[in-house]
Formats: C-alpha cells, sequence, structure tokens
C-alpha cells in the first residue's frame, strides 16, 4: 500500500464525483484556454494583416511634403551597402477624393500612388497584376485596390475621377506660397483591382483597416502635380536593413534631392548663390551652410512689398531684398536696420533723393494663415543704378505663381493683388526686369520684418572663390542630417511588430469577460469536490485516528486534485477550442464593431495553453486546498462519530449575520441605493454609470438582508405549525442559513450584474447637446482630405466658399483643427499606434467654448477654471532638452490603446527631424476626439511648419434643426476638399459600439456563467437531500409520497433559487430604469430577458433533475442505515 | 511493574455548547502496558469521550493527559499524529474501511502515517499475518463490499495492530455485530493481549456487561469518574 495507491483507488472509487470535478476542471480550461487562444488568433490576424500591409517591403524612407528626386532609388539601389537583387521602389504617395464618373458617390482620403513597377515587386506575387502587366511600359494604366472598389462597389472597366492637391513649394500658410487650392483631375477606366497579394493594402499606417487606394504610372502622376522626377517615399525590399538605407541615402543624396540650387550669379558670375524651390532655407541648412561656405557669406530675404509710398507717390508690388554688405556690393556694410537702399527705378518713379523717407507697406502671416498689412517706415541711405550687374532677378526665389507668368496680372502669390493698383510702367518693369528687387534693406532689419516659422533666409550668397561646387555640396551632406532634410527613415517590419505585439490583448478581455463562466466553473468542481470531502468526512477522521496529519491528509486529497486537474485541464483544451471558433465567429459577425476590418484566423502558442493548464491546475488546486482545509479542521472524534454530517463551523459555510445586524444593514444599502440612485449625474460620464451600478448593487444587498431577516423569523418557534409541505420545505432553508443566503446572494449577484452591466452601455444620443458630453455639444464632426486653408469662421473664408453666416435664422460657428499624418489611436485600431495623431487647436476658442467633461487634469493654477486653459501654456524644455507641450487627450486612448496616464510624455518627430514631448495634462470622459491628441496650435506649427491648413473640424451651432442644412450645404461647397461630416453622437456611437460590443460579449458569457452557476445549485440540492436522506427516509416511513417528498424539496430549493433572480432582477431594473424611461431600444431587452429566463429556467430544471436522482433508491433504507 | 503508556491526571471535560455539564470531572486513570480492561455505564457518561482523550482525538478541558511520559498538552498537531500512528491503535464502532481499498490495503493504511515507515514488505507480510490469524488469510484481496459484517471489524481490529501499538482502544467495536460475531471479536481482543509477542494493553467502551465481563476487569464510569 502506498500514498499514490491510495489516491488512485480513491479516484477510482469515487469516480462519479470524481467526473463531476473532472467536467467543472475542464470547463475551466477549456474557458481559459479558449479565451488566451482568442488572444493569440487575433494577433495573428494582426500580424496577418501587418504582412499584407508592408508585404515584402522593409525600411523606407519618407519625405512627406518634401520631395526628392526619382533617380535618388537608383543611386542607392546602386550603393554597396545594398544587396544587388535588392528592390528599391520609388513612389510618389498623395492623398485625395474618388469619385465614380457619372454616379456621384465620392470616396474621401483616398490614398493616391504613382508606381513603378519596383512596386509590385515588392508584393506577395513578386511583380505586377496581370491586368496591367503588359501596359507597365505604356505608363497608361489605371488601378484600384479593393478596399476602394468595394466601398464604391465598382470594378473593372468602370470610369473613376481623382482629385488631389497639387503639392505647393512650401506650406499653403505661408506667405506667397501661391494660390491655394491648386486641385487637378486624374481620370481614367479601371484596369484592375489589386488584391492584397499584389500590395493592394500598402499602407504607411500601423492601422488594420486598408486605406482606399488608386494606383497610377509615376510618371502620369509626377506630370499632373506638377512634379516631374519627383518622389516623396523610397521603399525598400525586407532584404535592405535599416542601417544599409540609412547609410546609402546619407551617401547617394544630393542637392537636388533636398530642393537645393547652388548656382553662380553676380558680375561675371563671382558668387555662389544657395536657394531653394522650398523658397525660404531651413535653418538648419542655413547654418550648414554658413559653416561650410564660410566668410564672407551674406545671406538673402527677398519680400513682396505691396506698396513703396513716398507722400502720394506709390510703387505697388516690387521685390525688395534684405541682404548684409559682405559680398554683394550693393548695401554698405552700416546699413541700419531703418535705412534703405532704393534702385535708380524707384527714385525716379517716386520722386526720392538720400534721405527722403519712404513707407513700405507689406503682408506679414498672423495666426494660422492670416495677412495682416503692415507699415514701416525707411529713410533712404542711397540710390543705386539698376543696370549695374550686382542686381538682377536673382535675388528672388522662385515665388509660386509670380515668377512663371509672363505679365503682372497673371500674378498668383497667395497673397491678394489688387491689379487696379498696377500701371502700365509696372508691367514694363516686370517685362524688363522681372522680379528683380526694387530696394534692399539690412538683413537684420529683413529678418525683424519678414522672418516667419517658414524661415527667414531665401538665400545664401558667398564668393565662388572660395569653395568648389562638389567641396560645398561634401560639406553640406557631412553636415546636414537626414532629419534636417525632412526626411524620416522608417523601418516598417519592426513598426509593423510593435504595432501587433503591443497592441490590445484580446486574449485578457476575453478571459476577464469570461471571469463569471470560469468562476462558475470553478465553484461547481469545488462545491463536487467539498461534497465529496464531506461524504468520507469518517475516513478522514479514521486517517486521523490512525496518526495521519492535516497536512498530509490534505496532500492525499491534493494528489487527487492534481490528477484530476491535470486530466480535466487537458481534456479542456479541446473545449478551448470551440471557445476560440466560437468567439472569432462572433467577432466576423454579431460583435464584429468591436474589431472591424479584421479577417480573423484560428492560432495558437503553445505557451498559451501551458499557461491556461497551468492555470487551471493552479485555481483548481487551490480550491480543493480550501475545501479539505475546512474538512480537516475538525476534530477527527468528531468525523469519526459524525459521518457525513459536518460541525457547521468547521464546513466552510458562510456564518450568517444576526438578525438586527441584517436589518441595519438592509435599510442602510436601501437608503444609500436611492441616495445614489437620485445624486446628480452628467449623462455619459463614468460618475453616472457608477452611481447606477452602486445604486443596483445596494439594492441587491438590502434584498439579501431582507432576505436573512426573514430567514431568521423563519427560525424562531411558530405558534401555528406548518401547514403545508411546501411551508415546511421553506421552513428547512433555514436548517443552513448560511448555504440558503449563499445560493440567494450568488444568483442575485450574477443576474444583477449581468442585468445591470448593460447599463454601462453609452449612447450618443443622450445628452448630445451639452458642452460637457461627448459630443462636446458640437453637432457635426468633419474631416477633410485636402487641407482647408481658410478659417471658415471669417468672412473672408466663408466668402470664399460661397458659405452663409446663417442658415435657418441660425449661426454657426466651425472649431478647426489642424492634424499630423499620425496613426489613429482610437479603439477602432486594434493595433498599437505607433505615432498617434496630433490635432492642434486654437486654446482661445476651445477655451471660450469648454467642450466636453474631464475625467483627470493636472493640477495648475492657469487652469483652475477651465482645463482647456492648459493649451495656452507655453511649451517648456525640460532637464533632457526637449521640448515639451501641453496635451489632451481622450481617456480611453491614453488609459486603452497607449496605456499612458495623466504626466505622461508621448515623444514626437518634428518636421525637422528633432524629438519633441506631448505632455497629457488632461484626460477627456468618453468623446469624439478618441484616439487623438490636442495640443496648441502655435505649439504644432513650431513642430511641424511645412504643413498648413486645417482638416478636422466640429460645427457648432445656435439652432440644431438647422444642422442637416448647413451639413449639406458645407459638404457640398466644399466638396473639393473631400469635407465629409457626420453628425457627432454618430461618430461617438461609432467609438461606442467597441465598449458596448464588449458589453454584449459579457452579458453573453456572464450570461452562461450564471447558466453554469445554476449547476452549482443543482449540486448544492444534491448535497442538502443527501444529509436528510435519513429524515426523509422517516417522512417517507410516515406515510409521505416519493412524489411528496419531492415537492418539499423542491419548493424549499426553487423558493430560494426564484427570490435570487427577483432580488437580481428588480435591482437591475432600478440601475437601469433611467435608460428604460430615456431609450428603452438601447437596452438589448431580447438579450437579457432571454439571459434571465434561461437562469431562471435553468435553475428550476437544474433543482428537479438533482432532486429527482437524489430522491431514488430506497429512502427507508437511508433511514436505517442511521 | 508494568510501564504506564497512557496516563489522566485529574482530567475533567465539558463542551462548550454545555459548559455546566461535566462529562468527565478529576478523573485519574493509568493505562499500563499488557493491562486490559472494559469501561461500561450508561450512554452519555463520557465513555467514548475518556477513549478519544486516551487515544489523543480530543484533549481535556482540565488536566493533563500524558503519553509514554509525555504531556500531549506539549505536543503539536503533527506530534499528536505520530503518537497515534506508533503507540495506538483504534477500533470503531462502524468499521471505516475505505471502500475502495482492499482488505489488505485497509490493514496497511496506517502504515503510511508511521514516523519511521516500516519497509513495505515487511509490513505487508505483517498485515497478512495478522488477517492469517483472524481467519481472513484467504480474503486479502476482497473490498469491503465483499465481506460480512464480522469480517469487516476483523479487518478493522488488524488495521488498529498493524503498526504493533502498545494501547489498543475499542469503542463500541461490537456495536454492529451480531452475538456470535460481537463474542469472536471480544475473545479476539483478550487473545491479542495474552499473546507474548504482543504485551499489548486494550481498554474497550461497551455498554454490554457480558462482554465487558469477558476481558476480566470492568470498570464503570458514573457522573465522569470511576464508580
Amino acid at each position: 500500500m502506498t500514498s499514490i495507491r491510495l489516491i488512485l483507488s480513491s479516484l477510482f472509487h469515487y469516480r462519479a464525483v470524481n467526473l463531476a470535478v473532472l467536467i467543472g476542471v475542464a470547463l475551466t480550461s477549456g474557458i481559459l484556454s479558449g479565451a488566451l487562444v482568442v488572444g493569440d488568433s487575433v494577433k495573428e490576424s494582426l500580424r496577418q494583416n501587418a504582412a499584407s500591409r508592408i508585404s515584402k517591403a522593409g525600411p523606407a524612407l519618407v519625405g512627406g511634403e518634401r520631395f526628392f528626386t526619382e533617380s535618388l532609388a537608383s543611386r542607392v539601389a546602386a550603393h554597396s551597402e545594398v544587396p544587388e537583387s535588392a528592390t528599391i521602389a520609388p513612389l510618389l504617395q498623395l492623398e485625395g477624393t474618388l469619385t465614380v464618373q457619372g454616379k456621384g458617390m465620392r470616396l474621401n482620403r483616398v490614398q493616391i500612388l504613382g508606381v513603378t513597377e519596383a512596386f509590385w515587386n515588392l508584393g506577395d506575387s513578386g511583380g505586377p497584376p496581370e491586368a496591367i502587366s503588359e501596359e507597365m511600359d505604356s505608363g497608361n494604366w489605371f488601378a484600384l485596390n479593393e478596399a476602394a472598389a468595394s466601398r464604391l462597389g465598382i470594378g473593372e472597366g468602370d470610369r473613376v475621377i481623382v482629385r488631389l492637391e497639387k503639392p505647393g513649394a512650401l506650406s499653403r500658410d505661408a506667405p506667397l506660397s501661391g494660390e491655394s487650392e491648386q486641385t487637378v483631375p486624374l481620370s481614367g477606366k479601371i484596369d484592375a483591382v489589386i488584391d492584397s497579394r499584389h500590395f493592394g493594402r500598402y499602407s504607411l499606417k500601423t492601422e488594420q483597416i486598408p486605406p482606399a487606394t488608386v494606383f497610377v504610372p509615376l510618371s502620369k502622376l509626377q506630370l499632373t502635380v506638377d512634379r516631374p522626377g519627383q518622389i516623396n517615399v523610397l521603399l525598400a525590399g525586407q532584404d535592405v536593413s535599416l542601417d544599409a538605407l540609412f547609410t546609402s541615402v546619407d551617401s547617394a543624396w544630393n542637392l537636388a534631392d533636398a530642393e537645393l540650387h547652388l548656382a553662380p550669379v553676380g558680375p561675371e558670375d563671382s558668387l555662389w548663390q544657395l536657394s531653394t524651390a522650398r523658397v525660404f532655407l531651413d535653418d538648419a541648412i542655413v547654418d550648414a551652410a554658413t559653416s561650410v561656405a564660410g566668410d564672407p557669406l551674406d545671406p538673402v530675404l527677398t519680400y513682396l512689398v505691396n506698396a513703396i509710398r513716398q507722400g502720394d507717390a506709390m510703387t505697388p508690388y516690387s521685390m525688395v531684398a534684405a541682404t548684409g554688405g559682405a559680398v554683394n556690393g550693393i548695401v554698405p556694410s552700416d546699413l541700419g536696420p531703418g535705412e534703405i537702399i532704393v534702385t535708380d527705378w524707384l527714385a525716379e518713379d517716386l520722386g526720392l533723393r538720400t534721405g527722403d523717407a519712404v513707407q513700405a507697406e507689406y503682408f506679414v502671416v498672423g495666426s494660422g494663415r492670416k495677412l495682416e498689412e503692415v507699415s514701416t517706415e525707411f529713410t533712404v541711405r542711397g540710390i543705386a543704378p539698376l543696370d549695374q550687374p550686382q542686381i538682377d532677378p536673382s535675388w528672388t526665389p522662385e515665388f509660386p505663381g509670380v515668377l512663371e507668368v509672363d505679365s503682372m496680372d497673371a500674378w498668383e502669390p497667395g497673397i491678394p493683388i489688387d491689379n487696379d493698383r498696377i500701371r502700365q510702367k509696372d508691367d514694363d518693369y516686370w517685362d524688363d526686369y522681372k522680379a528683380t528687387p526694387k530696394a534692399f534693406i539690412s538683413i537684420e532689419g529683413g529678418k525683424k520684418l519678414w522672418g516667419n516659422r517658414f524661415g527667414d533666409t531665401t538665400s545664401l550668397r558667398f564668393p565662388r572663390e572660395a569653395i568648389e561646387k562638389s567641396d560645398f555640396e561634401a560639406g553640406l551632406k557631412e553636415r546636414l542630417s537626414l532629419g534636417d532634410l525632412g526626411w524620416a527613415l522608417r523601418d516598417l517590419r519592426a513598426e509593423a511588430d510593435a504595432a501587433v505585439s503591443d497592441s490590445f490583448d484580446f486574449g485578457q478581455l476575453f478571459a476577464a469577460m469570461s471571469f463569471f463562466l470560469i468562476v462558475a466553473a470553478l465553484t461547481l468542481a469545488g462545491l463536487v469536490f467539498l461534497f465529496g470531502i464531506e461524504q468520507r468526512a469518517s475516513q478522514i477522521g479514521l486517517l486521523m485516528s490512525v496518526g495521519f496529519n492535516a497536512s498530509r491528509i490534505r496532500r492525499l486529497f491534493l494528489g487527487e486534485a492534481l490528477l484530476l486537474s491535470l486530466v480535466g485541464s487537458l481534456a479542456g483544451l479541446l473545449g478551448g477550442w470551440v471557445y476560440t471558433r466560437l468567439a472569432l465567429l462572433g467577432m466576423s459577425g454579431a460583435w464584429q464593431a468591436a474589431a472591424s476590418g479584421i479577417e480573423f484566423v484560428y492560432h495558437l502558442r503553445p505557451a498559451t495553453l501551458a499557461i491556461a493548464v497551468i492555470t487551471t491546475m493552479v485555481l483548481s488546486l487551490a480550491v480543493v486546498w480550501f475545501a479539505s482545509r475546512a474538512v480537516t479542521r475538525v476534530q477527527p472524534s468528531r468525523l469519526i462519530s459524525g459521518g457525513g454530517e459536518l460541525d457547521r463551523a468547521g464546513s466552510g459555510e458562510l456564518r450568517p449575520l444576526t438578525r438586527t445586524a441584517s436589518f441595519w444593514i438592509g435599510i442602510l444599502s436601501l437608503v444609500g441605493g436611492v441616495a445614489c440612485l437620485f445624486a446628480p449625474k452628467v449623462p455619459g460620464t463614468m460618475a453616472e454609470q457608477g452611481l447606477f451600478f452602486g445604486s443596483g448593487f445596494l439594492f441587491t444587498l438590502a434584498g439579501v438582508c431582507a432576505c436573512a431577516v426573514g430567514l431568521r423569523a423563519l427560525e424562531r418557534p411558530h405558534p401555528q405549525p406548518a401547514s403545508s409541505l411546501g411551508a415546511l420545505g421553506r421552513q428547512n432553508a433555514v436548517r443552513r442559513k448560511g448555504r440558503s443566503l449563499a445560493v440567494i446572494g450568488l444568483m442575485a449577484a450574477g443576474v444583477f450584474m449581468v442585468t445591470a452591466i448593460n447599463s454601462f452601455r453609452l449612447e450618443g444620443e443622450r445628452g448630445a447637446e451639452l458642452r460637457s458630453s461627448g459630443t462636446g455639444g458640437f453637432a457635426f464632426v468633419g474631416e477633410s482630405t485636402l487641407p482647408v486653408y481658410e478659417d471658415l469662421n471669417s468672412d473672408q473664408g466663408r466668402e470664399k466658399y460661397g458659405l452663409p453666416n446663417q442658415v435657418e435664422d441660425s449661426s454657426w460657428e466651425m472649431l478647426q483643427f489642424r492634424a499630423s499624418k499620425g496613426d489613429d489611436a482610437s479603439c477602432l485600431n486594434l493595433n498599437r499606434a505607433q505615432n498617434p495623431r496630433l490635432l492642434a487647436v486654437d486654446p482661445e476658442r476651445i477655451t471660450a467654448l469648454n467642450p466636453f467633461s474631464f475625467s483627470q487634469v493636472e493640477k495648475s493654477e492657469a487652469a483652475l477654471s477651465n482645463p482647456w486653459q492648459w493649451l495656452g501654456q507655453p511649451a517648456k524644455v525640460n532637464e533632457d532638452g526637449l521640448t515639451i507641450v501641453p496635451g489632451i487627450i481622450d481617456m480611453n486612448t491614453a488609459t486603452y490603446a497607449l496605456q499612458k496616464g495623466l504626466g505622461d510624455v508621448i515623444e514626437y518627430e518634428s518636421t525637422s527631424g528633432e524629438r519633441f514631448g506631448v505632455r497629457l495634462v488632461g484626460m477627456l470622459q468618453t468623446s469624439i476626439l478618441q484616439g487623438n491628441i490636442v495640443i496648441p496650435e502655435s505649439a504644432f506649427i513650431e513642430q511641424f511648419p511645412s504643413s498648413g491648413g486645417y482638416q478636422y473640424f466640429l460645427l457648432d451651432l445656435e439652432n440644431p434643426d438647422a444642422s442637416d442644412a448647413l451639413a449639406g450645404q458645407l459638404t457640398r461647397m466644399l466638396g473639393d476638399r473631400g469635407l465629409e461630416l457626420i453628425p457627432a453622437w454618430q461618430r461617438l456611437n461609432e467609438f461606442n459600439a467597441v465598449q458596448n460590443t464588449y458589453l454584449s460579449i459579457f452579458s453573453t458569457l456572464g450570461g452562461l456563467g450564471l447558466l453554469l452557476g445554476t449547476v452549482g445549485l443543482a449540486v448544492v440540492v444534491s448535497r442538502n437531500v443527501l444529509e436528510r436522506r435519513g429524515q426523509l427516509g422517516l417522512m417517507q416511513a410516515v406515510g409521505f409520497t416519493r412524489r411528496a417528498l419531492s415537492r418539499m424539496v423542491l419548493d424549499e430549493h426553487w423558493f430560494l433559487h426564484v427570490l435570487g433572480v427577483a432580488i437580481g432582477i428588480a435591482a437591475a431594473l432600478i440601475a437601469v430604469l433611467p435608460k428604460l424611461m430615456s431609450r428603452a431600444s438601447d437596452l438589448p431587452l431580447g438579450l437579457l430577458i432571454g439571459i434571465n429566463a434561461a437562469i431562471l429556467v435553468g435553475g428550476l430544471l437544474f433543482c428537479a433533475l438533482a432532486a429527482r436522482a437524489v430522491l431514488r433508491g430506497s429512502l427507508v433504507e437511508a433511514l436505517r442505515s442511521e | 511493574m508494568s510501564a504506564p503508556i497512557v496516563s489522566l491526571q485529574s482530567v475533567s471535560k465539558w463542551y462548550e455548547s454545555d459548559p455546566d455539564r461535566r462529562v468527565l470531572d478529576g478523573l485519574d486513570l493509568t493505562v499500563t502496558e499488557g493491562e486490559r480492561f472494559a469501561v461500561v455505564g450508561r450512554s452519555g457518561c463520557g465513555k467514548s469521550t475518556l477513549l478519544n482523550l486516551l487515544g489523543t482525538l480530543d484533549t481535556p478541558s482540565e488536566g493533563e493527559v500524558s503519553v509514554a511520559g509525555r504531556s500531549i498538552s506539549d505536543c503539536g498537531e503533527k506530534a499528536l499524529a505520530a503518537i497515534r500512528a506508533r503507540e495506538i491503535g483504534f477500533i470503531f464502532q462502524l468499521h471505516h474501511l475505505l471502500p475502495q481499498s482492499t482488505a489488505l490495503e485497509n490493514v496497511l493504511v496506517p502504515t503510511l502515517a508511521h514516523p519511521d515507515r516500516p519497509n513495505p514488505q515487511e509490513a505487508a507480510e505483517f498485515a497478512r499475518h495478522l488477517l492469517d490469524r483472524v481467519g481472513l488469510g484467504d480474503k486479502c484481496n476482497r473490498r469491503p463490499a465483499q465481506l460480512s459484517g464480522g469480517e469487516r471489524q476483523r479487518v478493522a481490529v488488524v488495521r488498529a495492530l498493524v503498526n504493533r501499538p502498545r494501547l489498543l482502544l475499542a469503542d463500541e467495536p461490537t456495536g454492529a455485530l451480531d452475538e456470535t460475531n460481537a463474542r469472536l471479536l471480544v475473545d479476539l481482543l483478550v487473545e491479542l493481549n495474552e499473546s507474548e509477542d504482543h504485551n499489548l494493553a486494550v481498554v474497550m467502551v461497551t455498554h454490554d456487561l457480558d462482554l465487558a465481563n469477558r476481558l476480566g476487569q470492568v470498570r464503570t464510569l458514573q457522573s465522569g469518574r470511576f464508580a
């Protein structure tokens, strides 16, 4: 005889009980492994999604709004660090709108890709789609990806029009950036619909929903947007490492790639002039070039002056150059900031002499794109002859819309031009001298007057004899990083891996939502095991009497449990497979809102199964250990003499409170519940949900306390004996008050939880008009494909788009946001956003409106009354030299998508490649701003000076009834910009749908858990009857029929079960009462009624089955054995 | 003079549920090696309580219980379990055999609890010998359900002896047996007590005076004391 043998024989002998335990353990393992494998499967699905997004691509050089030459691709490919067989694909990646010709259907925010054959080589198929492969050389084909085709419901042969904006030389916000909104069409017949095998899901964003994409030949797109030979993305194959791409690009780039020109200028071409197609030289380039060229060097800032006046005389629209006196030979080195050198042409036009005062009027950029005309007075220091060789048009940069036109009438410099001012002599000047400056001022004065966020230098001039072009280029490359040029090197594979591995863990989510199921299964296993142990109480007593100590006996039981849990856990894995399949099926169907845009695959990791098995075993053993601990605490002599009837104190049963304590706890709970119910609350907030939930919970507790008082009352001797078998049965509930109250309490709590949890359902419509709600009180939220550069609240902006100031007697305002090209960090993106989108707003405007509710705000005296005031705080530099700007974020985005808290800093890269941080100073309760971080507009402009315009809008309306009419008008008038407006409550509901779907999943799984819990109730029934078989035998002996006894048993347990369910439903109804009164249809009444009915009926049924099973056999025999 | 195995000094016992009623009241008793006696008395007079105290299954409310000269109040749960495994064998009114185990396995269960872990083969041989001695040598591999009431109780006796205890405590061991089997069982106890190789002390609680007399010495418990 050995302990192992004893364990094995016990396992076999008590096989019925052990089988029940095994089922409980297997259920636990199945649920747990199934839930965790859901996580594996979602991650693998995301991984495959990411893999199809980047296919065989590896690292990429992304210019964004900076363009480099297409030939850089071949130079990089030829570099020794890059494998010979590697693919380097040049791309021109833009955004636009897509409409179906003749059908009026429009798709906004479409990715427009100009590609060469190299791009298709990076797809899994390794070549172009068959339908267009023959057209590759002709450069005459047109294709859409499946996402675009399916969203528009079109296919091969349909004709479509793409509308996109010509990329400007510099930000449209910049002065003299040329005429804005130059959109150009690109139309064609669809030759192919590109699937994922052919790289149809290509995207640089870490999002699972593929963007709608149009593919056209690179050369065609370049011509369409007037960017011949230019690209803005270099996509390398996965056989090229990030380091190799960096080294090769760093070595291969030239001045043309950086849009820089080094040209000889001045008398006899004695000077080099470094200028840029982007008009303003970046500070980093100025610094580097100054360092390379050395002294002497003159920076130049040439600007368009609206008018130069002396008295009544005025010369319109003149270029004035600010420069130093080192090499130019025009401006004396001691020229003061208030002095000006005028050409003899200008002197003659205005009748100027040395020492005269002149007024110069010019535009400067205010906030956003607002132009303000400013006037400055200068004193004429000298008059320079216009025909001297130093004065020529080379001083003026290539202002878009100016230099390429023949006459001044055709100017489109991006600032208002009054053509009436232009005289014949001005046109003549243009014909003869083009953009040659008419005056010169000091560079210090010029920078002060015309320096702006885009730069304060339009060119640099230095002697040619000082340096060769090749040496200058080499020196510049040595001093400039790729970031200084505004280029970003991205490791797409690493980003995809990080986005997937840090993504939302559905395994944990499902495990958490299966909590009730797991608890029910474990409770079932524990209950059965405990009752099994109680059945063997005399054995335990005997073992103790022959010298086994308590821990040894527990080890024996644990030995049994270990084998049971091992076998049960392994067997449960099969159930886990079913669970995962069903969950994935649910997420592809009814629960699609929780994980849209993804095709799920079943995938498991052996480690996950091991975790599930080990966790189940540990949990099961813990339950068994607690169960056996209770029994082995009882004195052996009592175990021997008492048999199965254990001492109450030792059986681990709940000790019911005294009647008085129960009464007062019940009263206090009732009062608390009522207080929670009527406490003031803001719709859609956590506080509202907390109070509803709290009131329901307290009502449940009050109900259970009332039952406790009732049971105590039943315990007292009654003058009238029980008049029926049912009454006698209900009196039996008093026998084990703790057990009875536990049944009521657990049922009530479970029913309440599953039902009331639905009060957490979020509804965007409720209170949508309130500023404090999740919509912020805004009527519509909109996004545009192309930036809107105007302030739509200004007369100028409204006039431009033909927008009325009032619609149906309602005035309106637009809160406009600049937007970075980041990832969607909302709950709709299952990936971990690597670069959450920044929205920039005017702090004063948003502070005045004070929309949304904050859940947390960092304390600041400056923002005591209104947390939005935080955005008015200036940026700070931290101890690491990092510029820190304040940011406000939706709490869900911070907590779940980014896993950040208040005070955390999220780092970004600015256009110039410098790092800066956004410090989270406030968190919004669930809002339409989910997925974004809001920062001050000024900070955004400073970090991203080259990006222009607004792309995110919140429409505020005085009269909500006018909202549809206005939205329709706005969408129509701003159609070219791809503006799409949707009601704010609808957007909020899109986000809410995710949470609501989680609640549906919880309701379903929790309901199943409760149903399983009713099986536990059946076990309790069995136990209660088994304990009293002797009593029941006696009743049979004195004449009761088996049927009567069965009814008595059922009356007792149905009474407890129905009481528990009724209390739970009542408490839950109170919790969701406000919702029922407002919008009953928003509650899943069908689901809730179904779940509760199943629990009620299931409990009654299981009680009946259990009673029937244990009342079988000879009860009189049981009496005899007692 | 024989060595004392268990001694009770001024032992009183009452239960929390009824603290005013002393089940045992200042009782003194020493059980020495080879001694044999029966304890009789009315129902509720404290016979089983006395036996539980002698067997260290219960602790006195007052007074001291010593086993092999060591006070049990100094012993922890493990030490008491070891004392029971080494020194004491129990027979109860019900056999409490493990239904899942054979007769031989049931007999061997106490060997698993013995602190010295006897050699399994030797223990099994000894158990067979004992079963043979009580006439069950051919039923070693039968489970309790396959044995008669008398046979089950004999297996329980053998189980009590397998660790070679010095004291055998029998609590109404014949309560579930018919007259013949009851007499046979008591005779077996006497035989075991008288056999030289055991030097076993036997204390039996019974309400049957005839059976008590078969043990030779009878002590009557009355109002918590020996009359």
